[in-house]
């Protein structure tokens, strides 16, 4: 149980939703994540390391991400690497980032602002 | 890629320690991937695009860290303060009362002795050519540095000294007059006559109206220009007072304007209330012309600034003593003998930085004042070496608390820099207290100084170097109370103080020893200062018991100004015979009498005396100090006459 709200936490700032994008689908140490960035953003999106952890910094005190205490792939060769891990309450998190950016559509497409789909 | 890696490292001590030993390591690694594959690109921009990438993060996400290990130390520091509530304040009252005190004492030193003159232009530029030290007049002869200047001294320095580029004159005295505006009754006004060029000179445009000019030292111009407060206080602000009369004991003035808010003249500490022409001084004060000089007795009353050109500074003093000795050799070209004449000759102007403007203040106070702020700086040194101990104390209760942090990882350096946070969020509390105290302590504070100096005022203002120094002795005081416990406390490996904790010691031999050493600290600051404060009282006993040579028990002093009220010759006379008669036909007066200065004025008058079958040597002997006295003076005073009767 996580005492914060999700919607406390909005809107995210751009980095912190872009990192819980990329942990979506595994976990990830911090390298992988910005690789995983910017493929995603083809090279728009360039995270540096003052950037990344700064935002983990801040992700796994609001609980957002924890950190894995081994590595999730025992075969890899730099043991040096820490991983991280989507929580429950980050996936809260980002499903509430992702509701408030489509009514911010939903309510541009209404206005006319941009044509429908 | 090793150099780049450290080159990288050091650029890392831009971040808080705590945030580069969590992700430091992390980062040089996620460095050296981005770097090596911008290199395989082949393409210089590529690295260069890395390393621009990690210097802005330095400049901007380094501080934002700083900001988040800062605050976070805030809000343990808060907690921490509210959880201790007894010690909390105890705390903020000893700073409060040490940086107050420190604050209200630098005011007032740094308002007396060391700020501009406010609301002139450019005041470094000014210069004074009398003692800015003294105010007053002097009727005679004079020898060496001359303390103030005759009204056509002025005259000549004004139109001759090429080295200013404008010089002015105004009365040395601060007087009291009677006034009346139209419609109104006769009340008290404090002002002084100044020259046509003084506004000019001290560069000030007017609230409203004009002020003077050259025109005003030509002829007599019966103007008067009043001060903002004034026209506040009295006028309520009426725009329409120019143009208005107002009567200055027998002549009529006209309000020709009102001076800028904030401009209080030529001398610091006073507040007058109008000025008007130096021409006009015959008709204000008949029977008593200043402006003319019959030989060899010359009238002395004026203070003389001159702004110097730019790039003048020796030259000027030289020049203003040509023009001066010409004067003089013209003066006393034809009355005196050779060698009263040499003697006479032997008076020299010099030239004074007047930014600060005259103040007779700034000389009395000087010292005291200097003695004061150092005696007010050993409190805050005794009040900030008791918080010390205090918080050594309070640190031998946290030890348990600060092992168990040190053991589960925290550096010794993140723990100083929390306790000195907690240090300073103490002395910042204290200091915003401090400043509430130094405000209620300005107005005793002036007021001491005006028991010496009527005239005395000072408003409390927060300038730049007042709030600097607030601020500077807050952060020096979190410092001083702050910063060594916390390095003697955190000093301890954590499990030796776990050790200890198990066996209940509450304080390592090393605390008890340095509290001791704090405690002789204190002894040591505060018996210089009770000895000091003892000596003080010592002195100010014997003051009242000093034998002035009559009786001062079942004394009274009434002071009568019968001149400003407008009485002069017989009518004078005929009222101080008349106020007399009626103190002595008061039940219970057993004698009265008066005496022209009176007690204690301050007053001083002398004149040539000649003593049948002595010869004086020189000039100054023939001079003697004297009062005028009513009938039966010294008889009343009960001073005992030893020869005669």
């Amino acid at each position: 149980m996580h005492d914060t709200k999700p919607d406390s936490l909005l809107p995210l700032p751009a980095a912190v939703f872009h990192i819980l994008i990329a942990l979506a689908d595994r976990d990830r140490h911090g390298y992988s994540i910005m690789q995983d960035v910017a493929a995603r953003t083809e090279g728009k999106v360039q995270l540096s390391a003052g950037t990344l952890y700064s935002s983990i910094r801040r992700m796994l005190e609001q609980g957002l991400i924890e950190e894995l205490a081994e590595s999730p792939d025992p075969s890899s060769a730099d043991e040096r690497r820490r991983y991280y891990r989507l929580t429950r309450f980050g996936k809260r998190a980002a499903a509430a980032e992702v509701e408030r950016l489509n009514a911010l559509v939903r309510q541009a497409r209404a206005t006319g602002l941009v044509p429908s789909a | 890629m090793p150099r780049a890696k450290a080159i990288y490292r050091a650029l890392l001590h831009c971040y808080p320690a705590a945030f580069r030993q969590e992700y430091g390591s992390q980062m040089i690694l996620m460095f050296a991937e981005q770097l090596g594959e911008a290199r395989r690109t082949g393409s210089p921009l590529e690295p260069a695009a890395v390393w621009l990438g990690a210097a802005f993060d330095a400049l901007t996400i380094a501080p934002k860290e700083h900001c988040h290990v800062i605050l976070q130390d805030l809000r343990y520091a808060l907690r921490t303060m509210v959880s201790r509530p007894g010690f909390t304040a105890v705390a903020i009252l000893s700073l409060a009362l040490g940086i107050g005190a420190n604050t209200a004492i630098f005011s007032l030193w740094n308002g007396v002795l060391h700020s501009s003159l406010p609301g002139v232009s450019k005041p470094s530029e000014l210069v004074m050519l009398s003692n800015p030290d003294e105010a007053g007049m002097w009727h005679g002869d004079d020898s060496g540095d001359r303390n103030w200047l005759t009204f056509s001294e002025f005259e000549q320095l004004r139109d001759h000294a090429g080295a200013f580029s404008g010089v002015m004159a105004s009365q040395s005295s601060f007087d009291s007059w009677q006034v009346r505006s139209a419609g109104g009754e006769w009340e008290e006004a404090r002002g002084r006559m100044v020259s046509g060029g003084y506004f000019q000179v001290l560069g000030v445009s007017p609230a409203i109206g004009r002020l003077f000019t050259a025109a005003e030292d030509r002829a007599e111009s019966p103007y008067a220009v009043i001060s903002y407060n004034y026209w506040q206080r009295r006028f309520a602000g009426r725009p329409d007072i120019l143009g208005q009369p107002l009567t200055l004991r027998h002549t009529v003035l006209t309000i020709i304007g009102v001076a800028p808010p904030g401009f209080i003249g030529e001398t610091s500490g006073q507040q007058p209330d109008l000025w008007f022409p130096l021409r006009i001084e015959p008709r204000v004060m008949p029977r008593q012309d200043w402006l003319h000089d019959q030989p060899p007795s010359k009238t002395m009353w004026l203070h003389v600034f001159g702004r110097l050109k730019p790039g003048v500074t020796a030259e000027a003093e030289a020049q203003a003593n040509a023009i001066f000795k010409a004067g003089l050799e013209t003066f006393y070209g034809s009355v005196a003998s050779p060698e009263h004449r040499r003697e006479l000759m032997n008076q020299r102007l010099r030239i004074h930085p007047a930014a600060g403007g005259a103040s007779e203040t700034r000389h009395t106070f000087s010292g005291s004042l200097t003695a004061l702020l150092a005696a007010v700086g050993v409190l805050l040194l005794i009040a900030c070496s008791n918080l010390a101990n205090l918080m050594l104390a309070r640190g031998a209760a946290r030890k348990p608390e600060i092992a168990l942090r040190l053991s589960l990882g925290a550096s010794r350096g993140r723990l100083i820099r929390q306790l000195v946070t907690e240090s300073l969020a103490l002395a910042a509390v204290g200091g915003l207290a401090g400043l509430a105290v130094a405000y209620a302590l300005h107005g005793p504070l002036v007021r001491m100084i005006a028991e010496s100096d009527k005239d005395f005022k000072l408003g409390f203002s927060l300038d730049p170097l007042v709030s600097a120094f607030a601020v500077a002795t807050t952060l020096a005081s979190a410092v001083l109370f702050g910063l060594f416990p916390a390095w003697q406390v955190t000093r301890t490996g954590a499990g030796a103080t776990l050790k200890e904790q198990s066996r209940g010691a509450t304080g390592t031999l090393s605390q008890v020893r340095w509290g001791r050493i704090l405690v002789s600290l204190q002894l040591a600051l505060s018996l210089p200062l009770l000895v000091g404060a003892g000596l003080l009282v010592r002195t100010l006993h014997n003051l009242q018991r000093v034998d002035l040579g009559f009786p001062a028990e079942r004394l009274l002093l009434v002071r009568v100004d019968s001149r400003e009220a407008g009485y002069e010759g017989a009518r004078r006379e005929s009222l101080h015979r008349e106020l007399l008669g009626q103190f002595q036909r008061i039940p219970g007066v057993r004698a009265a009498s008066y005496s022209e200065l009176g007690l204690f004025s301050g007053g001083e008058s002398s004149s040539g005396v000649e003593v049948e079958g002595y010869v004086p040597e020189t000039g100054k002997e023939s001079s003697s100090a004297l009062d005028v006295l009513g009938p039966r003076y010294l008889s009343t005073l009960g001073v005992l006459i030893v020869p005669g009767a």
